[in-house]
Parts: C-alpha cells; structure tokens; sequence
C-alpha cells in the first residue's frame, strides 16, 4: 500500500503561477521542491486571476480559489477563510502574513493542525498602513506568534526583535535567488534601452518614501555623469508622479514603469554595474537578494536589516551626501571583487534547494510535536530565593543579547 | 411654549453676557499673574489665562439674577452657593500661589460635609448589586465621597483645549431635561445659565489666544454637576412615577468617563507601585494625545463617547435589569481605553524598533 503524503496548505499569497512578489515566488519555489514530498494546496486570490487564468493544478500542486484580493483590507477575510478552509484538507499549514492571524487561537482551541507562519517583516510599522490597520497588525503579530507552533523571521535583525518582544526563538529562514538570471543584451534589446551599452547603476523597487527613492533620485541629479536606471510604479501615488515630473527631464535618469517579465527584468540588473538599494523596512528585501545572486555590487540602505542580509559586505549609505560619495568613490577594479563576494553569500545562503529544505524540516519538526524556544534560561524561572540559596543569585541579572539596546 | 422661549431667552443672555466678561477676565489675569506658565507636562506653550471658572460663574449668576429664580435659589441652595462660592475662591487662589494637596482636600471636605448636612444625600443604591435602602451613618459617608471623587476627576480630566467645557455642556444639558421634565423651573434657569455660560467659554477656550478653566473652574463645575445631580436624584425619587432604571444610567453617564478614567488612571499608578497622586502622562486625553489628533478632535471623540454612554442609558435599561445595563455602559470606555493602551506600546516599541535598526558601525 502507498504512504499517504502529508497535506500541505499554503495561504496568504496571492496565489500561483507567481507573478508578483516575495511570498508567491517562495509559494512556487516550495511546489517545485516539495511537491513530490507532499500533498500541497495553494489558496489564489480569485479576483487577482481571472477566470480565463486559473488552472486546477500547477504542477502537482492543486489550487483553490476565494473571491477575493489578497490584499489590504480584503486580505483578512481572505486569509480567514483559507484558513478555515485548509482546516478540512491540510495536516500542517503554512501561512504568509498575519492578516489573517486573529482565528488561530481558535484553530489551536478545536483541531489538532499544526501552523507555520512567517511574519513578513514588521508590517504594522510601514508607512504605507494607517492607524487602524497598524494596530491591526501589531496586535496580530502579537497572536501569530502565540499561537503558532513554528514562526518564521525572514532576516536575523527580524528575530532579535521577535525574541526581545516575545522571549521565543523564532526560525530564520530567507528567500531563494535561483530563478533570477544573467542575461545579456540582443541587438533588440539594445535598441529598445539605448542605456545598456553604458555602465549604469539600477535600482527595482516599490516607489515609496520607506525605499528611499526621493534620496536616490536627489543624489544621483547631482552625479551627472552617472546614468541611473530606477524600475516602479510611478504613478501609483502622488509621490511618485511628483518624483517623476522633478527628475524625469534630466539626462542621466531613466524612470521606467514596471516591468513584470522575468526575462525584462533581469536583462536590465544583470548588465548593470552597481546596484542601488534604499528599502529601509524590516526584513530580507527579495530584491536584495537577487541583486547579489546577480554578482552586482550593492550601495545599500544603512539600516540593520540590510546589513544582516548582505553579511556586512556591502557599500552603505544614509543619506543624499553619503550615497553621492559612495559612488564617487567606487573603483572599477573594487566592483568586480564586491560583487563577487555578494554572489558567494546568495550562493551559500540565498538559494531555493536551502530554503526548502529549512521549510521541509520546519514541517517534519512540528508534526514531531516541537514547541517553540523560549529565550530566557531555565535558570532565570527559578527565582531570586532559590537562586541565592544555590550561590547563583547573579544570574537573575543575565541581560540577553538582544537587550543590550 | 412661552417658558422654553424665555429659557432660551436666558441662555442667549448669560453667552452674551460670557461675551463681555472673557475679553476682561483675560486682561485681569495677565496683570495680576493669574495664568498657566509652560512646563514639561503641560501641553501649551504660551502663558495661557485660568479664567474659565470665575467668568462662567459670574456670568451664570448675574444672569440668574435677572430673573425670580435667583432668589429662589438662594434660598433653597444657600449653603451650596456658598460651598461652590469657597471652592472656586480657593481654586483660584490655588491657580495662582499652589495652595499643598493636603489643604485643598481638607477643603473639599468641609464643602461636602456642608452639602450633606443641608440634606443632599444619597438615600438608596436603589437595587443595583442587589442593595437597597442604605443606614443614615452610610448615606453621609457615601455621599461625601461621592462628591469629594467626582470633584477630583474633573479637576483631572481637565487637560486638553474644549474637555471639561463638553462634559459640562453635556452635564448641564441632561440636568436642564431632567430640570424640564419634573417641572423644576428656578433649577431650569440655573442649567440654561450655566449652559450658555459654558457655551462662551469653550468659544474663547478654542481661540488661538485661549483662556483655560483653571482648578477654580474644574472644581466648582464638577461640584455643581455633582450636587446637582444628588439633589436631582432626590427630588425625581419623591415622585410616583419615578422609574431608577431610566433615570440613574442617564445621571451617571454625566460622571462617567472622569470617574472611571480617574479611578483607572490612579489603579495603574498603584500597580506600578507609585503614589496615586504621582503625575504622569496616563490620562484618557493624554492617550489620544499620542494617536496624533488635535485637541478639538480629542474632545470630540470623549464628548462623543460620552454621548454614545447616553444612548446606551436610553436604551439598555429597557432591555437588561438595571444592574447589567449599568455594567455595560462602562463597556464603550473600556474598549476605547484598551485600543488607546495598544497604540501606546506600538509607539513605545515603534522607538525600540528604530534603535534596533540603527547599525552600530
């Protein structure tokens, strides 16, 4: 008789084939990995495919489709439900985001199924959300956390604060690169970014003031003999067509819109010289990632997270006067080395066959009944008496790493 | 028909008459020192007149005056007058020379004492956890800290522009019915007298070049509302009809969110282990404060709450046992209050966060 495959559900992304960002990319990178392992489902936003897209499978993995977008507001009944839902097919779930966190103490109280979650960086705290929706998150971050069996941080800088606010160890697991790759340029594509056939320094993100964009773009109007290619939505916002209509005009700056191939995109940062990266939220950039998967030397935003991503090894930069000298500064002969250093951290730590393996472990630990690590010694629970009885009264003081803030 | 029109005629006259007395007030009390300098707690930056009380006083009173109800009240009410009289006296001395805690209270104290002894009291918990009729020696007692508590919260609650001018206007407001519907008329043009009063006073407490209420004002208003409220409660009590069920959730609903915001905020004190009396930042408006809204949206969003407790003391008592009723209008307050709790440690870990994120290189 044939072992019956363990259920797997994947919610909270907008579903597969992927075609947006971090979270539907790592959904298909686990099907490629881990289909033939386990029964997998993955929940699809029905309003983000229509229904001359949908398919009843990708590749061995079944899907299913709710009415509704996954996200804003309409990602917490849309988690919520897929939720419920996998709680008649799936053994363990595995759920990206925590909008829809709010139910699990209730999936905890009435059926034995095991729950991952990935946190995705500190959402509550972008700017991007107004005041209802922050405390929304904050507190269900807060639940998330409580009532899973397994959480997940996406950068070590996340985990120290998962362990300062919580006391429990959450699992450190990235993103894969590998589906990125170096393409280089056909006399078409020469034609179409008469760029290419110069060194030029590119940058891919969201336009949003928590990017940077506004910096890269004031810095970069005053290198005027670096061309600087920088890939969003611009007029999504009122920040970005502002943006657009102050830097558009000069020569050095190409503002493009985005750009949703694969192919597209990858043509335009693997034949860049440096890449620029201003993301100042918490967590892995996937963006990041792929750039040092690409061999390209990175000017990064100077916060934790980015240097946690990069080990250390990148350029950094604060400001507008920082970023200028940084690029000023940057040799030819050092851009080869840097970048080459890059591509070794996203070759050792950033590919999908990793990351699924920390994702396969992670499912066979809590089917095994793993409980989560509480940060704090057993030794510091025992009480100051009892410590003093035993002549180790000092370490009712032991300060943990993370708190050295 | 005509007496409402002359009550509205009343009303017209003690705003006009607020009119004419703020612009002075200010004058005055920029002369003899009598304002609120800046400091570390405070939320104002210019030195800012604590006129409210005396020129809401004056003006309520002058008005009354015009009329056969001031006699009227004098002679009922004297003792009373004469209480709220001493209270904003010293509070305005207060004001100016911070008069010890110790003093004040004392002084608090006579004046509910005196109330009491003209008779205002508290007969009956009128059935609510199942109590009843309560002993003379009780009635006193309860009574005094009644009104001592109430006075004391609405000293505290005073801390943003337009607050404590909104919870009077709405104390007054429900009196002025109450006053209305028993056929209280020296009563009615008190509370119409005072509502205007109030009204000219929130109008110049909302201006750039503001006025506050001082500890003069907070402790007279609460005290008025108070024993008003009491003898209120006392003289509906006499009549055949009277139901505590519609009128106590709708008198207390005046009281509520000063009380309970007080008696929470020195709860949280003493769970910290600090003195109750240890001044901090932990208000309801102090809260709201930190979610970024301005002082007029703050009072507002208190007046509103404070409005929707109102509605819920018209409606629940129907419904539920007087008890229950009473238990659940303290419902909206709580979860406004927890809500406001969350955004204070979101933004206190917001501040962590960013030293977190800050490389140490």
């Amino acid at each position: 008789m044939k072992e019956k495959k363990t259920k797997l559900a994947i919610i909270g992304t907008v579903g597969l084939p992927a075609k947006y960002g971090g979270f539907e990319t790592l959904a298909e990178q686990l099907v490629n990995h881990l289909g033939h392992k386990y029964e997998m489902t993955v929940y699809c936003a029905g309003k983000q495919y229509p229904k001359a897209e949908r398919m009843q499978k990708f590749k061995q993995a079944n899907l299913h489709y709710l009415p509704l977008k996954a996200n804003g507001v309409q990602s917490i009944p849309y988690d919520t439900l897929s939720i419920l839902h996998a709680c008649k097919t799936a053994d363990v779930l595995l759920v990206l985001g925590v909008s829809g966190a709010w139910i699990l103490p209730l999936i905890r109280l009435f059926t034995k199924k095991k729950i991952i979650i990935s946190i995705d960086g500190i959402e509550w705290k972008r700017a991007k959300w107004n005041i209802l929706a922050k405390w929304y998150l904050y507190w269900s971050e807060k639940i998330a956390i409580k009532y899973s069996h397994i959480d997940i941080s996406d950068n070590e800088s996340i985990q120290d604060y998962t362990a300062f606010r919580y006391g429990s160890l959450s699992r450190v697991v990235e993103y894969g690169t590998d589906h990125v790759l170096e393409i280089s340029p056909s006399e078409e594509d020469l034609t179409k970014y008469s760029f290419l056939r110069y060194p030029y320094a590119f940058k891919v993100c969201r336009i949003e003031p928590e990017n940077n964009v506004h910096v890269v773009l004031e810095a970069f109007s005053q290198l005027e003999q670096y061309p600087l290619v920088i890939v969003g939505n611009w007029e999504n916002s009122s920040y970005g067509q502002s943006l657009r209509a102050k830097y558009g005009s000069y020569e050095n700056i190409h503002l493009l819109d985005p750009i949703y191939d694969q192919r597209g995109l990858d043509l335009l940062r693997s034949n860049a010289l440096i890449y620029i990266h201003g993301h100042s939220a918490g967590g892995t950039n996937p963006s990041l990632v792929e750039a040092m998967r690409l061999g390209l030397p990175i000017i990064a935003f100077n916060v934790s997270y980015n240097r946690t991503t990069t080990e250390q090894k990148a350029l950094y930069f604060n400001d507008v006067d920082s970023l200028k000298n940084q690029v000023k500064g940057i040799k030819y002969a050092q851009v080869k080395t840097l970048g080459t250093k890059l591509k070794e951290i996203a070759l050792r730590r950033y590919s999908w066959e990793i990351i699924a393996r920390k994702y396969d472990q992670m499912i066979i630990d809590c089917l095994s009944g793993f409980r989560k690590k509480k940060v704090r010694g057993s030794i510091q629970k025992m009480g100051n008496q009892q410590l003093i009885r035993h002549n180790i009264g000092h370490l009712a003081n032991a300060q943990a790493f993370f708190k050295s803030i | 028909m005509y007496q409402y029109l002359e009550l509205l005629g009343f009303g017209a006259i003690a705003l006009f008459l607020s009119f004419c007395i703020f612009p002075l007030l200010r004058k005055i009390a920029f002369r003899i020192g009598l304002v609120d300098k800046p400091s570390g707690r405070k939320v104002h930056q210019m030195p800012v007149p604590l006129v409210g009380g005396i020129g809401i006083a004056i003006a309520a009173f002058s008005t009354i005056f015009l009329s056969s109800a001031g006699s009227i009240l004098l002679n009922e009410y004297l003792i009373v007058i004469v209480a709220a009289a001493i209270l904003l006296g010293v509070g305005v001395i207060d004001d100016r020379f911070d008069i010890p805690h110790g003093y004040r209270l004392i002084i608090q104290l006579i004046c509910a004492f005196a109330v009491v002894n003209s008779g205002i009291l508290i007969t009956s918990f009128y059935g609510i956890f199942g109590i009843g009729e309560l002993s003379y020696n009780i009635q006193c007692g309860l009574t005094m800290v009644v009104i001592m508590g109430v006075v004391n919260a609405f000293n505290l609650i005073d801390g943003v522009d337009g607050l404590l001018g909104g919870i009077a206007l709405l104390g007054f407001s429900i009196l002025l019915g109450f006053a209305c519907r028993y056929e209280q008329s020296a009563q009615a043009f008190f509370y119409v007298a005072c509502i205007g009063a109030t009204i000219g006073f929130l109008f110049f407490n909302l201006r750039k070049d503001k006025i506050f209420m001082g500890d003069a004002g907070s402790l007279a208003i609460g005290f008025i509302l108070v024993v008003s409220a009491l003898d209120m409660l006392q003289i509906v009590g006499q009549d055949n009809s009277f139901n505590p069920g519609t009128f106590l959730p709708l008198i207390i609903s005046i009281f509520l969110i000063p009380v309970l915001d007080a008696l929470r905020v020195f709860l949280g004190r003493m769970l910290n282990g600090n003195s109750p009396f240890q001044a901090d930042k932990s208000h309801i408006h102090h809260l709201l404060l930190l979610t970024g809204l301005n002082h007029i949206s703050i009072s507002l969003v208190i007046s509103g709450l404070s409005i929707l407790i109102l509605l819920f003391g018209l409606v629940l008592p129907g419904a539920l046992p007087l008890t229950s009723s009473l238990l659940l209008i303290v419902l909206p307050f709580l979860l406004l209050t927890k809500l406001l709790f969350l955004n204070k440690e979101m933004l206190e870990w917001k501040g962590k966060i960013k030293r977190m994120e800050e490389p140490e290189f």
